[in-house]
């Protein structure tokens, strides 16, 4: 009898590397990814394995997989003793919420004022586009740091309110634009002649037709929103003790880099997994949704 | 020539300009008195009114308005509160290594980007574009403060070949450029590469194919010229990310430059620096984008000689 292994073609390394590539094995790991994300979050007080703020001085810094009196600690413990796992778990729910959250508001805000440029044209749409000019132009960290300046840190409605705003006048150039476009092709203009009121032409008649385009740009607002997030956070600026966050837990992971590195790479890793998984999905709808790239596929 | 796009861009920087002083001051005066939100709260009455008085709080707004518009035009944004100086000085003696860092960057990101958008679009479909596109895209997921933390384990804990802080000797560049430069370059790729195909797609390209004109100087005297217009708004755009990105990266690496003096204000609520920064970082991205405008004008003559919106695809 033939060894079957040697008839199987021996694949080399380079061609096998060329396959995975391709972008369908991606997505699949992708979308697996943000399902454990989402199902963590969610979940977290559930999941997690011990007291996130319980403080051990004598267990401080302890590497991946060691164990103390508390329990089994999968990626050690902090300068304090708290567990990372537990910490990384609490601070993933509030850095998804305020990502999904902000997402949602910027969404909310975008569309409101595009829908309102749309309508009213003339002047009003004339200033909403000096507004949307400087937005995209204008680093939104800057503005943010401006806010916060003012405010101060610490207030978490604020500050989620504040990160939502991100990415409002990708929204409202979608909308104003497709909206325009809408008001030319007739259907909404049919609505209003059948006696359908303003808000009903818009939300009811307009919104269904530009959904895709609105999802599309959520995918790509949303790892914004986390990357906006957390770099406040671990600038100091963003989300403040007793809550936490990915970034924070990157920030003073910073401070041990020379003797407990892993307190860094670990919630680094996750924003990254996470980030990268929600814009291959992102061009993977856009690919889907959007019937103008669909017809001629590059 | 076309003087009616210039002086609607001129215009248009200019009306922005007046919006952007307008909201600083709004966020700045009317979300609360600087004075009580800068003293503890047990301050003397009296003190807190001279306070207002040296500042010119007591005045109506309307005045205080025109005041901070002279203010702007004859270089005075207010002092410190943490020593005294001038808000304007602080920030400007920290552009020169702002400067250094973004420029560099900006340079780098161009020199890898553009390159590799144009490779990939040749090469579309192929293993070499997914590869590079399956890059750029991680690039531009890649948090800036998680990579510097990656380079300084990596080139500072591990190999100790670079610097982690600082910005005395030149190699001390190298990781703070790398950090700040590999999301801009993953857009930059990404979006030359989709220009690129579109370009690639037109008849003008197709016709000089059919011309017997080598591919080389296909791409380069047919297709990178065209492709270029939509690139060079990316790169307008990718101004305000380097700024807002030079941020973290000189708080990772402790470098002296602007971003950094502008959290620790921030965190510090040293108002009168804020605002500068802001100000000045504001003042940038228009001048940057009206540069942009002007580029425009230059590369595309539809612009320059003023006709309406001529496509022959």
């Amino acid at each position: 009898m033939i060894d079957s292994a040697a008839q199987t073609p021996t694949i080399g390394w380079f061609k096998r590397f060329k396959q995975s590539v391709s972008r369908s094995n991606l997505i699949y790991l992708a979308i697996a990814w943000l399902v454990i994300v989402l199902v963590t979050a969610i979940f977290a007080h559930f999941i997690v394995p011990m007291d996130y703020q319980e403080i051990h001085l004598l267990n401080r810094l302890l590497p991946p997989a060691s164990v103390s009196e508390q329990g089994f600690h999968l990626l050690g413990t902090d300068h304090l003793g708290r567990d990372i796992t537990s910490r990384i778990i609490m601070a993933l729910q509030l850095s998804i919420l305020v990502a999904a959250l902000g997402t949602v508001i910027g969404a909310i805000i975008g569309v409101s004022i595009g829908f309102i440029s749309a309508h009213f044209g003339g002047w009003v749409d004339d200033i909403v586009m000096v507004f949307v000019d400087f937005q995209a132009s204008m680093p939104f960290v800057i503005i943010a740091l401006a806010v916060l300046a003012v405010t101060g840190t610490g207030n978490l409605l604020l500050f989620i309110l504040l990160v939502g705003f991100q990415g409002w006048e990708k929204y409202a150039r979608i909308t104003r634009g497709l909206s325009l476009a809408a008001l030319n092709h007739g259907y909404a203009e049919s609505v209003r002649l059948m006696g359908g009121s303003t808000f009903r032409v818009y939300l009811k008649h307009i919104l269904p037709n530009i959904f895709a385009a609105l999802i599309i740009q959520m995918s790509i607002n949303f790892p914004e929103t986390i990357i906006l997030e957390t770099s406040l956070s671990f600038l100091g600026v963003g989300i403040q003790p007793p809550n936490t966050s990915l970034g924070n837990i990157l920030s003073y992971g910073r401070d041990y880099l020379l003797n407990a590195w892993w307190i860094a790479i670990t919630p680094g890793a996750v924003i990254f997994v996470t980030a990268l998984s929600m814009s291959i999905v992102g061009d993977w709808l856009r690919d889907e949704l959007d019937p103008v790239t669909k017809q001629n596929k590059h | 020539m076309n003087a009616r796009y210039i002086f609607q861009k001129i215009t248009r920087a200019i009306l922005t300009l007046i919006l952007v002083v307008t909201f600083i001051f709004i966020i700045l005066r009317v979300t609360g008195d600087p004075v009580v939100t800068m003293l503890p709260d047990d301050t003397d009455p009296e003190i807190i009114e001279q306070m207002r008085i040296a500042w010119g709080l007591n005045k109506p707004i309307w005045e205080q308005y025109l005041d901070y518009w002279v203010g702007i035009f004859s270089g005075d944004l207010g002092h410190s509160f943490l020593d005294g100086r001038s808000a304007v000085d602080k920030i400007v003696e920290r552009i020169p290594e702002t400067l250094r860092l973004t420029v560099t960057s900006f340079m780098f990101m161009l020199l890898i980007g553009v390159p590799a958008g144009v490779f990939s679009a040749i090469k579309r479909n192929t293993w070499i574009d997914r590869t590079i596109m399956t890059l750029s895209v991680s690039g531009f997921s890649l948090p800036n403060f998680f990579l510097g933390i990656l380079l300084i384990i990596i080139f500072s804990i591990w190999l100790r070949w670079l610097p982690s802080a600082g910005s005395e000797r030149s190699w001390s560049l190298v990781m703070p450029v790398i950090t700040l430069a590999t999301a801009g370059a993953g857009v930059i790729a990404r979006f030359v590469r989709s220009s690129v195909l579109e370009v690639l797609g037109k008849q003008y390209v197709r016709a000089a194919i059919a011309r017997g004109m080598p591919s080389h100087r296909v791409i380069l005297f047919v297709v990178l010229p065209n492709a270029a217009i939509p690139v060079i708004t990316i790169v307008g755009f990718m101004i305000g990310t380097l700024i807002g990105g030079s941020i973290v990266t000189e708080t990772i690496f402790s470098w002296p430059g602007v971003g950094r003096l502008l959290i620790s204000s921030v965190t510090a609520r040293d108002l009168a620096v804020v605002q500068t920064g802001i100000m000045m970082v504001a003042f940038t991205m228009i001048l940057a984008n009206l540069l942009v405008d002007f580029a425009y004008f230059l590369i595309d003559p539809r612009i320059r000689l003023g006709s309406s919106k001529g496509d022959n695809s």
